[in-house]
């Protein structure tokens, strides 16, 4: 790995004190020199080395330009070795201890220095040795050959191997400072997500609690604090006795933190105040070898909006169940006049319990269809998908309007091919069709209804087909639409709010069926329930 | 002997309506309110057919129903659940523990019923 001069260590800063350390030495150097008493030769070159080593000190640390410059960083080395060499020199014998800056200029270069340059750097010093010691043979008394080669053995040794030393600690340390430098960043990302998600939770209008696998609560954000009205010491408790109800049975929040699968349901929480609504969902999670490692409950608070629609649905329930009985009783007590011997015989009282009877029947299907359409826009209707008999309904529908039909002298015709079993809903597709013939019979008066079956690849078509008024072609579009009439239905005795085949439509919608219609005017109309066909389990 | 039927329901409304209905087509009745009264008196009253209510105070119709056809002396009486729940899944309940017919009241008006009675007791 390439150690660059500032990877670790600033560039300016240590050539700043490589500088003072110059400085330092050169003044001790000329200061010793005095105190030593050289002889005048050796003081003036001295002297002459220290001047001209302070004076390219001064120049070339005073300008960064100079100092930070690649292509010079080995002047100093140069000159520095070449300083010391000469005050080697002229020590003679106690030259040998300046050996140690010899040394410091290695450690500085081994911390400080690209590789390239520690090498030719080395390489001077080395070389720095071998010329001053052999400049020294004969000089002194020591300093013979065989010493000479000691000597320059034992220099360059420690000069390459106190080198190599510390340039391997300077690389270790540089690589945890760059550890170090990427884990705090690390750390710092971290934290500064994890704050930017607290501050998301604390912002939401809904109920987020985090639970751990041993049931205690480990986190809980601003709402669920003041919706369930916590005290922050609840932090680190059981919060399993949390109560909630479904269906009028009071639970505890325990039996829902065995963690198997995602559980999803409208309960009623337990807060100071009482049993509150809420769409209750517990997730599971699980570490990555599939252990239970604790459990996110999320309580979405029903906002005005959706507590408004959920009343809406609750009263049209309870207001279409008080009609229905007191409705039940008025239509069962006139058909039971209608059926006694002696009322029979009066025909004009039996006319007028027809007509009780039937406007009745108008409200019972009114009061049906209010909480059928509140149902369905309120979303509250969830479709079943069991296998299903289409025959056994056809024949039921048959059944049910062959007394209405027969009065009117229409038959009904139950024709087409055998219908397969097909998983559907079958009291939808029921009502869609007792629906369409209700239709047919009350916009025909003479002819047939046929309820016809056709195959097709991959989907069933029942066809209520009536030889009746028809629909104009510019209503057409409309027929589908709530509260929508044929024209001038005031003159005709066909009664009805219009609400039926809007009704079938999101039925048939719900179910996942398509309702067409083709229709000419005064030749009848054909309404077709399309099924898919889907295999077992499929959705 | 004409065939007798016991009508059980909460609201006594419906049941005078029931009673005066089936009476008039010359059936014998015998009337009860609750799940309860109707496990009393089905063994004494031995109905042909008993015509039961889902939502009665006191015991569940689907649990009477339970009940009654897990007794060896009721099990075999018929029975017609007639209800204002208009749910699949009760509806499958309730003839998987032996009902022959499931009438959702919303959907049948009397003449519908009588059908369906008739037709149980052919």
């Amino acid at each position: 790995m390439e150690f660059k001069d500032n990877d670790l260590f600033d560039l300016e800063l240590t050539q700043k004190i490589s500088a003072l350390t110059a400085g330092a030495i050169i003044i001790i150097t000329v200061a010793l020199s005095i105190l030593m008493n050289l002889g005048s030769s050796n003081f003036l070159r001295i002297v002459l080395t220290g001047t001209f080593t302070g004076i390219f000190t001064l120049i070339y640390y005073s300008f960064p330009r100079l100092y930070t410059n690649r292509k010079l960083l080995i002047l100093p080395d140069i000159v520095y070795t070449v300083a010391i060499s000469m005050v080697i020199l002229s020590f003679a014998e106690f030259g040998f201890f300046y050996f140690i800056f010899y040394l410091m200029i290695v450690v500085n270069r081994a911390f400080t220095a690209s590789t390239k340059r520690l090498f030719f750097c080395i390489l001077i010093l080395c070389t720095a040795v071998i010329t001053t010691n052999y400049l020294q043979i004969g000089k002194h008394h020591i300093m013979d050959f065989p010493a000479f080669t000691i000597i320059s053995i034992f220099e360059i040794f420690w000069i390459v191997s106190i080198s190599v030393i510390l340039r391997i600690f300077a690389k270790n340390a540089m690589d945890l400072k760059k550890k170090e430098s990427v884990l705090k960043q690390t750390l710092e990302t971290i934290q500064k997500e994890k704050q930017e998600i607290l501050t998301l939770f604390n912002t939401l209008t809904d109920v987020i609690l985090s639970i751990d696998k041993k049931n205690h609560l480990t986190f809980a954000n601003n709402k669920a604090f003041s919706f369930l009205s916590l005290k922050p010491e609840i932090i680190g408790k059981d919060i399993s006795g949390l109560k909630y109800k479904h269906a009028d049975k009071i639970n505890s929040l325990k039996e829902l933190l065995i963690g198997k699968k995602i559980y999803k349901n409208d309960i009623k929480i337990k807060c100071v105040e009482g049993f509150k609504r809420v769409n209750l969902t517990v997730t599971p999670i699980y570490d990555n070898k599939e252990n239970y490692e604790g459990s996110i409950v999320y309580l979405h608070t029903l906002t005005e909006e959706e507590e408004l629609e959920k009343t809406k649905v609750e009263f049209a329930s309870i207001a279409s169940h008080e009609l229905r009985t007191p409705l039940a009783v008025i239509e069962g007590y006139a058909h039971l006049l209608l059926t006694n011997e002696k009322v029979k015989k009066d025909v004009e009282i039996s006319s007028y319990l027809k007509t009780i009877h039937a406007t009745c029947e108008d409200l019972i299907n009114l009061s049906n269809n209010i909480l059928t359409i509140t149902k369905l826009e309120s979303k509250s209707i969830r479709p079943t998908r069991l296998e299903t008999n289409l025959s056994e309904i056809l024949e039921a529908v048959a059944s049910t309007y062959a007394e209405k039909a027969a009065e009117k002298n229409i038959k009904i015709i139950v024709s087409g091919q055998e219908p397969p079993p097909i998983n559907t809903d079958a009291s939808k597709v029921k009502e869609i069709l007792n629906n369409l013939v209700d239709n047919a019979i009350k916009f025909t008066s003479k002819g047939t209804i046929t309820i016809e079956t056709t195959k097709e690849r991959g989907e069933v078509t029942i066809s209520v087909i009536d030889t009746g008024i028809g629909i104009k072609k510019e209503s057409q579009s409309k027929i589908f639409t709530k509260f929508f009439r044929a024209e001038d239905w005031k003159t005709r005795e066909t009664a009805g709010t219009g609400l039926g085949l809007f009704i079938s439509k999101s039925l048939a919608n719900l179910i996942g069926a398509t309702l067409t219609l083709q229709s000419q005017e005064d030749l009848g109309s054909k309404f077709s329930l399309i099924l898919p066909i889907t295999k077992e389990g499929e959705k | 002997m004409n065939p007798k039927i016991m009508i059980a329901d909460d609201d006594p409304r419906l049941l005078g309506l029931y009673e005066a209905t089936l009476k008039s087509q010359g059936y014998r009745v015998a009337t009860a309110t609750n799940g309860e009264e109707v496990l009393a008196r089905i063994k004494d009253e031995n109905p042909d057919l008993l015509l039961m209510d889902i939502m009665m105070p006191k015991l569940h119709g689907i649990n009477a129903l339970d009940i009654i056809k897990a007794t060896p002396d009721t099990m075999e009486t018929k029975v017609i659940v007639i209800t204002a729940i208009s749910d699949d899944k009760t509806r499958e309940q309730a003839l998987e523990l032996g009902a022959i017919d499931y009438i959702v009241k919303a959907e049948s008006n009397m003449a519908d019923i009588l059908e369906r009675v008739n037709k149980a007791l052919r």
